[in-house]
This record gives structure tokens, sequence and C-alpha cells, in this order.
């Protein structure tokens, strides 16, 4: 790896990892979502700060230029990012159409409660009503 | 036996007047519960003005989330029997009593109500009954039962089976991925000879059909709800 490219890389991950660390103190980014997020940030950083990792991965698996592995590890962390999204976007989707349906359900109930207070009420009000009790 | 059936609902301000006069005049035994799946139309206010036993969802969640409220909703009423039929009029109410008879008798935990098997009245048009035939086979070959109708859903089931559904019901087409989740947790699945009409007024909510997508995706949502449930599911 040219050390321009280490530079322009050490660069953007301080960046990347600042950001993040921002979110995660303003409260905008959840502990549970962000660790994925650091463990990208700190795995670039070790291959811009070592070089020698990349290339001898880059030997093994016999990619022509040993850059290409950075590009391969950061495609897959996008990969397993996007996944684990679908997979919290599923979780959120459950829980959406049980909440809904309990909402309609409880609503339901308010209304038989209600219909069952105006009769009580209107069985108060007839005085024939209370000399039968 | 108390039975307790669902009408899911969604912009059907046309038909579910005479849908539920209908089930009233055929079957005055029964309960029957409306469930609105956050109609755009009038539909909430008919049920309102005619004094209609109905759910309101504050949120559209297709005819999967809708249907399920109603099987949350039997369970917690206690209800012996649950019968689901469509808001659009298609199926008729003379045929409850055919449907409800193998479940009265504890022969089959889910009735599906099949327009094939006797092939009179409404049969669909010619792609919709391909793409039928078509999730038919793949239930055969996923369960080993053959089931003809597998988007009919004019259903009823027992008080165990809708105990499960309230449990896991599938969300957007569901009606195929219930028989294979039911056949996969043991429960016992049979078909009834029904006469279906075409739907009286409005569009149906499967205008999607002849896509392609359609097939991918239920037959890929069929190999998963296979994978997902096994004999363990089954409750008790």
């Amino acid at each position: 790896m040219e050390l321009n490219f280490r530079v322009a890389l050490i660069v953007g991950v301080l960046l990347y990892l600042g950001v993040i660390f921002y979110l995660l103190k303003k409260r905008r980014l959840g502990v549970q979502y962000a660790i994925i997020w650091l463990l990208s940030g700190a795995v670039l950083l070790l291959f811009a700060l070592f070089p020698y990792i990349v290339l001898v991965m880059g030997d093994i698996l016999k990619v022509l230029n040993p850059v290409n592995f950075v590009f391969l590890v950061i495609l897959a962390f996008v990969l397993l990012i996007l996944l684990s999204l679908s997979a919290v976007v599923s979780g959120f989707s459950v829980k959406i159409k049980s909440l809904t349906q309990n909402a309609a359900l409880l609503e339901r109930r308010i209304r038989e409660l209600e219909a069952q207070l105006a009769d009580t009420k209107k069985e108060d009000d007839d005085p024939q009503d209370k000399t039968v009790c | 036996m108390k039975t307790l059936v669902i009408i899911p609902c969604y912009n059907e301000e046309e038909n579910l007047v005479q849908v539920v006069t209908r089930l009233k005049t055929a079957c005055p035994t029964v309960d029957y519960l409306i469930v609105n799946d956050c109609s755009t139309d009038r539909s909430r206010e008919i049920c309102e003005e005619n004094g209609y036993n109905y759910i309101s969802l504050p949120v559209n969640l297709g005819i999967g989330g809708g249907v399920q409220s109603g099987y949350l909703f039997a369970v917690e009423r206690g209800y012996d029997i649950t019968v689901q039929i469509d808001g659009d009029g298609q199926h008729d109410p003379a045929y409850l009593a055919e449907l409800l008879k193998p479940i009265e008798h504890g022969e089959l935990d889910m009735a599906i109500g099949s327009r094939f098997i006797t092939k009179e009245g409404f049969q669909t048009s010619a792609m919709r009954r391909v793409g039928i035939n078509i999730l038919s086979f793949f239930i055969r070959l996923l369960t080993g039962k053959r089931v003809k109708d597998t988007t009919s859903g004019f259903r009823a089931c027992n008080r165990e089976m809708t105990e499960f559904f309230a449990r896991h019901y599938a969300q957007d087409y569901p009606e195929p991925e219930a028989i294979v989740a039911a056949l996969s947790a043991g429960y016992r699945v049979g078909e009834v000879p029904v006469v279906m009409a075409e739907r009286m007024g409005g569009t149906s909510s499967i205008h999607s059909f002849k896509s392609v997508y359609y097939m991918v995706k239920v037959c890929l949502a069929l190999i998963v709800y296979r994978l997902s449930f096994s004999k363990h599911d089954r409750l008790r």
C-alpha cells in the first residue's frame, strides 16, 4: 500500500470514528447498533497502521493489488451492516404489528365499557328501576 | 359451540352492509367481528352507524395482520371456533354450516372452503388458477398434503388452531403460508366444497396476483414456513 493511500485511510477512519463517537455522545446512535460500526472503523485503522497485515492477507487470497483486500473487507462490513439493519427493521415491524393489534382490541374494550357505563347511568336515572331494586 | 366469524375489511364500503346482513340472516347464532384495517373510505363509519361489532386498526397492517387481530380477539373472548370470511362478498355464508361440520365433529383443525372440488360457481381467472395450482403443487411438495384452493380466504379453525394463528400468522398474502404453517406444526387441514361468487364491488387486494414477484415471494415464504415450523410448535 502506498503511503498516500495509508494517510488518506487514517484520516478518513479517524473522521469516521469521530462521527460515530459524536453520535453516541449525543445519544443519537444506540450502543447496540454502534458496535459493528466501531468494529469496522477499528479494523480499517489497523490496516492503515500495520499494512503488513494487508500484504499478507492479499498474498494468501492471491488478490492482484493488496488494496483490493481493504476494499473487500469494507464491502463485507457494508453487507453485514445492511443485513443487520434488515433484521432490526423486521423486528420493528413485528412489534408495530403487535402494538397495532393491541391498540385496536383495547379501543374496542373502551367502546364496550363506555356503552355499559351509559346503560347503567340510564338505569340509575330511571326511577322505576329503583323501586324494583 | 361459540363461533366467531372474522370479516377482514379494507375499503369495502360497497359490500360491507350486504356481507353482514347475509351473514346475520344465514347464521343468526354466530357472532361476527369486522376488522377494519385502517380503511380510507367510509367502512368504519358504516360499522358505527349500523352498530356492527368491529375493531379498527389504527395503522394499516394488511390482510394477515388484520385477520390475526381477529384471532387474538377470539382467544381473548374464549371462542371455540373461528371462521374467516372475505369482506368482499364472494363467500356465501350459506356454506358456513358445511364448513363448520368437520371442525365441530373434531375431524379437522382447519377446514378450507374450496371452490375447486365441485367446480361450481365462479372459478376465478385462468391466470389465477395457474398460480393457485402452482402453490398447490408446492404445498404438496413441502408438506405431502394436497390442498386445491390454496388462496381461499374462507376457512374455519378450532380453538387450538385459533390460538396457534393468534401467535403465528403471515402478513402479506397469508393464506398459503397459513396452510404450510398449520401442516408443518402437525395440525389437520382439509377442504370442504363451497361455491364462491365474484366479488360484489370494489377491487381485490391481490391485483398483482399475475406478477411473478408474488409467486416468488410466496414460494420463498412457504419454504421458510416449512423450515421454521415443526411439530414442537404445536400448542399443547
